[in-house]
């Protein structure tokens, strides 16, 4: 009976047992290699109204009053290159006139252009400001006003050219005598991607890997995009944030689930970019600075 | 001991860096302290128990983690059949889990960042161990173990439902792999004090699912090693062990005992161990300290790490190195443990054995209580307990007893050996005509109902008409027919009844012996032992059957006849020396000594001894082979009787014996 006594205490310990027990302490580790984030950047990636432009100019431009953006771009078809181009780009954004379109949906503003802007010292041209927009399911396009611009393309055309690693003096004068601005604009390292392109769709089994020379530790922007078949428009589809450290393999799970048949090829945007704002009386500046390498690949 | 020290430096120089894989929550402890029941697989994996019947361990304890977390590690339970050790054990503690985010983030429509996340977890679910004792230095055994790991990821998907709609969702992917680990060992004492141990580590897994290469980076290590184990078992204040994996990881520590009562023990023990994964060059130390009884034991142990332990680790530092061990590795806690053990003893507890027994005498069936008094074998008995122990020794003879036939009770002391006897009844029902082998099992018990030893042997039962040549024991055969020979002696005498019955009371003895003689002498004739030996004896009524015996027969026959109606027998046995030896009786007239003149004026033809009361009587020599008639008998029995016995003084001397039938 003793025995007996005793085993049941043993039971009855085991039961505390089993009602104060938690689960064995959790680690958390810390991801320390290399992360990346993507993002759609389109909802409808037919929709030509976001495609790019020739210097590759993606960003949506709606949210800014005054944007300078100089750009240095590479372009190549695979790993071969086959020009490159720069570009200084300036619009004045009048919040006060607004462009809808025959929906009722803002699309723009229009461009002012109440000065002389000069980069390097060299007066910008004006030229009309065009932008595309969606209308009633087919895409228009309408020309905002003007804007500031220097572009050349393989030493051809405007006298700018973008100096990588280095700065470019962005000056503003207006015409109406009051003082203008001045600001130096740091502008990033040049990018020379090679790609190595593997398997094909139709096993799902794309593989495509992007390697550069690193040189710096801050982030780069690569963005998928695909050139729509009947317009020719490159939208950009998926935009990767990611290390500048020379490597980046494109997420295979997501590049094989693209929809290939819209396009007729894919183009890879790799994109080092500075972005500054200054804060005038008159508004805020955005300040874009990209060194931008395009890849040109086909679907195999 | 010298060569166990060369082995251990050896092992000590060649140490570099390993992962630890048989560390468990105690330690290692020496293996023959009772706390080898608590089923510590990791340092134990074949399986080795002390364990008597059942077992059952459960280990309970906390873990000092951010948060102190308290968990049930596990619950053993063990079983013994003979020298067949079976183990089971539950680990419902024995988990480790990793929490981190993935390398892979993504964008919302608000421009919020949403990440990804995994948790990765490792268990150990159940295991089984088997060891057979194979003598009493070595036995063998396995452990067969099970492990779960999932890997669980949360992963991006791009959806492209139709040409104009993409849109990211987030799946859960979880990867399982579940394996069976099988390992064997052997364990040894060199000596008493020199205990090794040798198993293998991952010699067998059996896996079960699919690891895509993104997770095979994360799976637990199965490289498969041997693991040595060495003790130096004084069994005392201090043992030494030192358990050691061939990557050249090691445990080292030392344990001790002592009683601190009469029934409880305290046992302490600490071990240092070293793991490739873990800082410094020892990682950290199990200390642990264990009350233990026959019943129970309670051990409260703990794992101190030398390095700081930390909810958070790097992700690639843990994709570079992994786990090997699911409860102890580079991201494990501080644990307390407490561990209950408890012993329960359906089977008694062997106290004494037998060192071995040997057989004194053979069986002769007709000496019915011979073996009340005379032991037919020896054994020497050992105490294995640390207290004095009364054994009660019994027997049982295969075709002569029909039930354990006890012997005297002995008393042990502590750890000392003793002669116990076995003793034995024959029934009377057992008659066997012939000789020939039996066995008879010898059995020990202690406190318990069953008997804490057996041991089996085989002797010679002899048929029933076999004799040892020893005279007392004809008395065997006189008794054994008394009922035969009773109604044949009455027979006789009835036929004496008129002159019987005109004879003065004092002098009826007299004459009833030698009417009984004279008609007995009448149908017998003398004829020697058909076996040509003097170990063969009939009964009185086969003789009277046959008709003739020799002289044991004949005065076997003749004093059971006499017996049987009251007259009492003694028999002289004459001891020649180099010859067969010869025996006739002597016959209790009843007469007083001063009524010896009554039957005979010679007084070299009786002797006066005491009755079976004490009191003086005539008695006179007879002898049984001289088949003519009484007066002839015992003239020859008288004159050979007053020559060896009286004359030549064969009493004295011991030449002749007389030995009284009662």
């Amino acid at each position: 009976m003793k025995i007996i006594k005793r085993y049941i205490s043993l039971f009855l310990i085991s039961g505390l047992f089993f009602t104060g027990c938690d689960k064995p302490a959790v680690t958390e580790l810390v991801q320390d290699e290399d992360q990346y984030t993507v993002e759609t950047m389109t909802e409808d990636p037919s929709d030509e109204s976001k495609s790019i432009d020739s210097i590759g100019i993606t960003d949506n431009l709606l949210r800014y009053t005054s944007v300078v953006t100089l750009a240095g771009l590479t372009t190549s078809y695979y790993n071969f290159k086959l020009d490159e181009s720069s570009a200084a780009q300036t619009l004045l954004f009048d919040k006060n006139q607004p462009i809808y379109s025959p929906e009722g949906d803002l699309i723009g503003y229009r461009t002012i252009t109440p000065g002389i802007v000069r980069f390097d010292n060299k007066v910008a041209r004006l030229l009309p400001y065009r932008f595309k927009f969606r209308r009633e399911g087919s895409i228009g396009d309408t020309v905002a006003g003007n804007q500031y611009i220097l572009f050349s393309r393989q030493r051809y055309g405007d006298p700018f050219e973008f100096p990588y690693d280095s700065f470019v003096n962005f000056s503003y004068t207006p015409f109406n005598g009051q003082n203008g601005g001045s600001i130096d604009i740091i502008t990033p390292n040049k990018i020379d991607a090679n790609v190595s392109v593997k398997g094909n769709i139709r096993n799902r089994t794309l593989d495509v890997l992007l390697e550069w020379k690193n040189v710096s530790n801050r982030k780069i922007e690569i963005i998928l995009c695909g050139n729509i078949k009947r317009s020719k428009s490159i939208i950009p589809v998926l935009r990767f944030k990611t290390e500048d450290d020379g490597k980046f393999p494109i997420p295979a799970e997501l590049l094989n689930n693209l929809r290939f048949a819209l396009y007729d090829n894919l183009i890879i945007l790799l994109e080092r970019k500075t972005e500054t704002k200054y804060t005038f009386e008159r508004g805020d500046l955005y300040v874009f600075s990209k060194s931008v390498h395009r890849i040109d690949i086909d679907i195999p | 001991m010298k060569e166990t020290l060369i082995i251990f430096i050896v092992m000590l120089i060649s140490i570099e860096s390993a992962a630890q894989n048989s560390l468990g929550f105690s330690g290692y402890w020496t293996p023959g302290s009772r706390q080898s029941i608590m089923n510590s697989f990791e340092s134990n994996p074949s399986a080795y128990s002390l364990i008597k019947d059942w077992g059952l361990t459960v280990q309970y304890g906390s873990e000092f983690s951010a948060d102190i977390k308290s968990n049930l590690y596990s619950i053993s339970i063990s079983k013994r059949i003979a020298g067949h050790a079976f183990s089971l054990r539950y680990t419902p503690g024995y988990q480790k889990e990793f929490l981190f985010e993935n390398n892979q983030s993504f964008s919302q429509a608000d421009s919020s960042i949403e990440p990804l996340n995994s948790r990765f977890s490792y268990k150990e679910i159940f295991g089984f161990g088997y060891s057979y004792k194979i003598s009493e230095k070595i036995s063998s055994g396995f452990t067969l173990r099970y492990f779960t790991q999932e890997f669980n990821r949360d992963a991006l998907n791009l959806n492209f439902p139709n040409d104009t709609t993409i849109f990211f969702s987030v799946d859960n992917y979880i990867e399982k792999e579940n394996y069976y680990r099988g390992d064997l060992g052997i364990n040894y004492f060199i000596t008493q004090k020199v205990f090794i141990n040798l198993s293998s580590i991952n010699l067998l897994t059996v896996s079960e699912g699919n690891i895509s290469p993104e997770n095979e980076d994360f799976i637990l290590n199965k490289e498969k090693r041997a693991l040595i184990g060495i003790s130096y078992v004084s069994f005392d204040l201090l043992n030494l062990n030192f358990l050691y994996e061939t990557n050249n990881s090691f445990q080292a520590g030392f344990s001790g005992s002592f009683n601190i009562s009469t029934k409880g023990k305290l046992t302490y023990g600490a071990s240092l161990f070293h793991d490739e994964f873990q800082s410094p060059f020892f990682a950290g130390i199990v200390p642990g300290i264990s009350f233990s009884t026959e019943l129970f034991n309670v051990t409260v142990s703990g794992i101190k790490y030398f390095s700081y332990r930390s909810n958070t680790g790097s992700f690639s530092e843990f994709k570079n190195s992994g786990i090997d061990n699911i409860i102890n590795n580079q991201y494990s806690f501080d644990k307390l443990i407490l561990s209950f053990g408890f012993t329960l003893n359906t089977l008694p507890e062997r106290l004494v054995e037998f060192v071995n027994v040997e057989v004194l005498n053979d069986i002769y069936p007709t000496f019915t209580e011979n073996y009340l008094n005379t032991p037919f074998a020896e054994g020497q008995v050992v105490n294995l307990s640390e207290n004095p122990v009364t054994v009660k020794p019994s027997s049982y003879i295969v075709g002569i007893n029909n039930e354990n036939v006890y012997s005297p009770f002995v008393l042990i002391p502590p750890k000392d050996t003793a002669k116990v006897y076995f003793y034995t009844i024959i029934p009377d029902t057992v008659k066997r005509e012939k000789s020939g082998i039996s066995y008879a099992d010898f059995y020990l018990t202690a406190v318990n109902e069953s008997p804490d030893d057996k041991f089996q042997k085989p002797l010679l039962v002899n048929g029933k008409n076999a004799w040892d040549g020893k005279v007392i024991n004809l008395r065997y055969f006189i008794k054994d027919d008394y009922d035969l020979s009773m109604a044949a002696s009455k027979e006789i005498l009835s036929k004496y009844k008129i002159i019987l019955d005109t004879l003065g009371e004092e002098l009826t003895p007299f004459y009833k012996s030698k009417i009984i003689f004279n008609n007995l002498v009448k149908e017998l004739i003398y004829v020697s032992d058909p076996r040509a030996s003097s170990d063969y004896v009939q009964f009185p009524h086969e003789t009277l059957k046959l008709k003739g015996g020799d002289c044991d027969d004949l005065t076997v026959c003749c004093s059971s006849l006499l017996e049987s109606v009251g007259i009492q027998t003694a028999i002289v046995d004459y001891k020649e020396e180099n010859k067969s030896g010869h025996i006739n009786i002597l016959i209790n007239t009843g007469l007083s000594p001063v009524q010896a003149g009554l039957i005979t004026g010679n007084d070299q033809k009786y002797l006066i001894r005491k009755n079976s009361t004490g009191s003086d009587e005539v008695w006179i020599p007879v002898e049984t082979t001289s088949l003519t008639n009484f007066e002839t008998a015992w003239d020859i029995g008288s004159v050979k009787f007053f020559n060896e016995a009286i004359n030549s003084y064969g009493i004295a001397k011991g030449t002749v014996e007389i030995i009284d039938i009662y």
